[in-house]
């Protein structure tokens, strides 16, 4: 029918993404120099004129941040009876935005760890803020389990430490496996994220106009030159870091599972729980990247330094993961049945119908359903509706641990202590709090902090190549 | 502050990473060992032209 023509049709122009040399897709957009990249990204922290909207950001942040504060003390004054948990809901949302938070984390680790060691080139213009979305997701899910103690100035208690009253923690229990992985997790994620900065550092040092700014960015950079044993050094270091990282990315979740299967609840006692649990971890970690991404690329003008290509990877990992989710839900469901258990059965038709079932379906629709149009390209690289999608996964998200959390626990094997769990306003100020922490938090580290490694943009840059046959130099031959 | 006598050390600059790898070679060809680049982002075959190895 159609008539034989051109392979591509001369109307539509050539995606300027390709390199017309290798046919490759370039990381960041073309007509950049490092004199370019460096100044966009050290001009965000150096600039003199802080964007009102930054202030007005901050603000807001805080203010909502100050919730968490109000409700923290509140509850050391009066104990978590101001929460709504109680038997048989005594996890609530404390466990819920716990296990939320920490797999919020997750993304950025494996950003920062897992695509380096694959030589993902394009993680480069994100890596540095997935790092500190990490940390700062760390910061606000390790509050829960230390105030969900009941009593949260004892929480050294947990730490194995020669104690004269003779106890020592109780090593058979996850919640302890929590302690140690939690922790190494956010001890190896702030150095990781430290020493991939000191070479931006020292470009900050070098580029303050200010005696503060030089003398805090100094000390910060360590004395960095840029030489080139400096950065056989620091390649070696972060070579070794991500080695380090890498199996935290499956194991502080995996943990964090055990908490649920280690447990003879009906719904928690499932082999399937690590793996699941570490791709829903991941699935929602790139959800909030996206959401942190694409409003911060509008509004400092990063289209450049954070392509569409970038959101439309992103959105492939987020697919990968979705569907490896659905297929644990998938399981779950089967098993409930193939088990022939009573409990098991009962549990799932609980989940869906009970009470609470409502939460199941969003759960469905947010981490299933709607995700599925990232199918369509036209979906993934529309920027306004990945955004939108971006919430809704980590609302679908939220909704997963909150299903696994009340539907087991408050119905378990005896009818006669059945129960229910109701969020206090408590529950709320908190969660809402640590939401506003993390803005609050985020909002410093992009005013302060390069938030794309500059060094890490420059390789990126065609320029930064070394060519095999250079002509040799007039004051450089012999 | 007295200066030390006679010549102490020479710079250069390049315009870019297959200049600088060029002059460095030639200049570890030429026998010299105490000597650095300076770059922006890594460059690991300058580093290799002044001898300096991943060990």
């Amino acid at each position: 029918m159609a008539t034989q023509g051109p392979i591509h049709d001369p109307e539509t122009p050539v995606d300027p993404m390709i390199d017309p040399r290798t046919g490759e897709y370039a990381v960041i957009a073309p007509g950049h120099n490092f004199r370019s990249v460096t100044q966009k990204i050290a001009g965000i922290v150096l600039t003199p004129n802080t964007p009102l909207a930054w202030w007005g950001g901050l603000f807001l942040a805080g203010t909502i941040a100050l919730g968490v504060v109000i409700a923290v003390t509140w509850l050391v004054l009066k104990g978590v009876g101001i929460w709504g948990v109680t038997i048989p809901g005594a996890w609530g949302f404390a466990i819920i935005n716990f296990v939320w938070w920490i797999g919020i984390g997750h993304a950025g680790t494996l950003i920062s760890a897992i695509l380096l060691l694959f030589k993902q080139g394009w993680r480069n213009s994100i890596n540095r803020f997935a790092e500190a979305m990490t940390i700062f997701a760390v910061v606000c899910a390790g509050m829960f389990p230390v105030l969900h103690l009941g009593r949260p100035w004892l929480g050294y208690w947990l730490f194995p430490y020669p104690s004269s009253m003779n106890y020592w923690p109780q090593f058979r229990s996850p919640l302890m496996w929590d302690v140690f992985a939690v922790s190494t997790y956010a001890t190896i994620s702030v150095v990781f994220w430290y020493i991939g900065m000191i070479p931006d550092l020292g470009t900050l040092r070098d580029r303050s106009t200010s005696k503060l700014g030089q003398f805090t960015y100094g000390l910060l950079a360590v004395g960095w030159r840029g030489s080139v044993r400096h950065w056989v050094r620091y390649e070696t270091a972060s070579l070794l870091l991500a080695g380090l990282a890498t199996p935290l990315v499956l194991s502080v979740h995996s943990v964090i599972s055990l908490d649920f299967s280690v447990a003879l609840m009906p719904g928690w006692h499932t082999t399937i729980f690590p793996p699941y649990f570490v791709a829903g971890a991941i699935y929602s970690g790139f959800a909030m990247v996206l959401t942190l991404a694409i409003p911060i690329r509008k509004f400092y003008h990063l289209e450049d330094l954070i392509t569409i290509r970038h959101i439309d990877n992103m959105a492939k990992v987020m697919l990968a993961t979705g569907l490896i989710v659905a297929y644990g839900y998938s399981t779950e469901i089967f098993m409930s049945w193939y088990s022939a258990s009573h409990w098991e059965y009962f549990m799932m038709w609980n989940r869906m119908f009970g009470p609470m079932g409502w939460s199941y379906w969003v759960l469905v629709s947010c981490n299933i359903a709607l995700p599925q149009l990232m199918w369509l390209r036209r979906f993934r690289v529309n920027v306004g509706l990945m955004f939108l999608m971006s919430i809704i996964v980590n609302t679908g998200m939220w909704f997963e641990r909150f299903v696994i959390v009340v539907t087991s626990m408050t119905r378990d094997y005896l009818p006669s202590s059945w129960g229910t769990y109701r969020a206090t306003r408590w529950d709320y100020a908190t969660f809402l709090g640590t939401l506003g922490l993390f803005t609050f938090l985020f909002f410093l580290f992009i005013r302060f902090l390069p938030m794309i490694p500059m060094s890490e943009l420059r390789l990126m840059l065609p320029q930064a190549k070394v060519r095999e046959r250079a002509e040799p130099l007039p004051e450089a031959g012999d | 502050m007295p200066l030390p006598e006679g010549l102490y050390g020479l710079m250069a600059e390049f315009d870019g990473p297959t200049q600088l790898v060029h002059a460095a070679k030639a200049a570890h060809h030429a026998g010299y060992r105490r000597m650095d680049c300076y770059t922006p982002y890594p460059v690991e075959e300058a580093a290799e032209a002044i001898g300096f190895h991943r060990d």
